[in-house]
């Protein structure tokens, strides 16, 4: 179903004790992003509380310093906000366009840093120094997309994929360990990791 | 010959050995192999990937909201612009009828969270809450002595006309733990019940610390891991009689704890 059938998320009604209190476990992400688009100040807070792990962690590693991915995650949500209107659901899901102002941001810092280091070598009439290399923000998006993914993926497959990925551990030990038939712990695996391929794939990421 | 099997091809991803006949299907067919590949790339993500990702700190939420203006709003302005996303899936769009922007949202009756169970609740009043966690309920008021170290104390602020002095909070260690003892004598009887709250900083966490007799002191079991550092907003509710577990968006007192 595309998000554009979705009915709209916001409604403009007073709120009474029958209308609060929204859990929002059963909000969809499709509704969380029609919601921020329209100014859905709870949209926000939702967004934020979704995927900005995705977007720090990965200013973290793009950037090494903590500060600066704390200042990143702060103006990649303000900019978002700001520019809710550009934001089209049809085009892409919101943690995409959410990591895609985070891609430029972190190009932002990175251009910046040379600039800094091309004006220091001008004052101080040096050689330029050798400029820090961007990292492969594609390829931190991808890999924090994939962690956000994993963790969203339901126990045991969440633990069974951990345990492979992270522990080495190959089927039959898990198997052993979680006391499960194998046919189980390999079906797992391969749902889980189509789940995460697709996950790739919204969000256009190559593989 | 027929292809290998999927759980194979994920197997082989995770650089785990398979048969001799998978592997010799897999020599020959690029069908089998392109999936292999890009499980593989997946798998490689996945390895590469941090086991968790590392959460922003407390202070940008609130500096997000203080550089959108969100801060600060008046009391009460918020209101009917929060909780506005509808709670179940929703039904396809061609049985939902255009509704006029009046039209009440029609609510799904919403899970009890137990006690004890962690689960996304929505935030209340000026609070515009994003997830916020359900700790274990001491069932509040219970009379545990005044006695112990102060640790931290907090001055709660009427919000509402009709309390004319405020409140105060006290956090005390005592050899079970923190206890938070609540004076909020200044309330007047109402209906419904009065619920004492910890809330984080960013207003995104709430933690209910249990019910609150009209014009009495309580004292309340700071929850074990629960840290008043990260949740030292004590804020008192009035909560109707609805068995809603949530907050009731209405606050009568709020303070900050200092420690």
């Amino acid at each position: 179903m595309s998000v554009l059938t979705l009915p709209p998320a916001v409604r403009r009604t007073a709120p009474t004790f029958g209308t609060i209190g929204v859990v929002l476990t059963d909000v969809t992400d499709a509704q969380v992003a029609a919601g921020f688009r329209d100014g859905d100040e709870q949209a926000l807070n939702e967004a934020y509380r979704r995927w900005s792990g995705l977007v720090h962690a990965t200013a973290l590693r793009a950037t090494g310093n903590p500060e600066d991915a704390a200042d990143i995650t702060q103006t990649v949500f303000v900019n978002a906000w700001r520019g809710r209107g550009t934001y089209r659901p049809e085009a892409g899901s919101l943690p995409g366009w959410l990591m895609t102002i985070t891609r430029r941001r972190i190009a932002d810092h990175w251009e910046s840093r040379s600039r800094d280091a091309r004006t220091r070598a001008a004052v101080e009439a040096t050689e330029p120094v050798e400029e820090a290399v961007p990292p492969e923000v594609e390829r931190i998006a991808a890999q924090m997309l994939l962690a956000d993914e994993l963790d969203r993926l339901g126990e045991p497959a969440r633990r069974i994929v951990r345990m492979a990925f992270y522990e080495d551990l190959t089927h039959s030990q898990i198997a052993d360990r979680l006391q499960m038939p194998i046919g189980t712990v390999k079906s797992h695996i391969r749902r889980s990791l189509d789940r995460l391929r697709a996950r790739m794939v919204v969000e256009d990421v190559a593989l | 010959m027929s292809h290998s099997d999927p759980t194979t091809l994920a197997l082989v991803a995770l650089g785990e050995d398979i048969d001799p006949a998978d592997a010799a299907h897999l020599a020959q067919c690029e069908q089998c192999l392109t999936e292999v590949a890009e499980l593989t790339e997946v798998v490689t993500l996945g390895r590469e990937a941090p086991i968790e990702l590392a959460p922003a700190p407390e202070h940008v939420w609130a500096g997000i909201r203080a550089e959108l203006g969100l801060l600060g709003a008046p009391e009460g302005s918020d209101r009917g612009r929060v909780l506005t996303l509808p709670t179940a899936a929703p039904a396809p769009a061609a049985e939902v009828p255009p509704q006029p922007d009046t039209t009440v949202v029609p609510m799904r009756p919403r899970r009890r969270p137990m006690l004890g169970v962690a689960a996304v609740a929505a935030a209340a009043g000026a609070l515009v809450g994003g997830g916020l966690v359900w700790a274990a309920v001491d069932e509040g008021g219970q009379p545990i002595g005044p006695q112990g170290q102060l640790v931290a104390q907090a001055v709660l602020d009427p919000l509402t006309a009709d309390v004319a002095q405020p409140g105060q909070a006290e956090v005390l260690d005592s050899p079970d733990g923190q206890v938070i003892r609540v004076d909020a004598t200044a309330l007047p009887a109402r209906d419904g019940f009065y619920e004492v709250w910890l809330i984080d900083e960013g207003v995104t966490k709430l933690v209910a610390l249990g019910a609150l007799p009209a014009g009495s002191v309580g004292t309340f079991t700071v929850p074990p891991g629960i840290s008043i550092e990260d949740f030292p907003v004590v804020d008192i509710s009035l909560e109707p009689l609805d068995g809603d577990p949530a907050h009731s968006k209405e606050s009568l007192m709020r303070g900050v704890l200092e420690v």
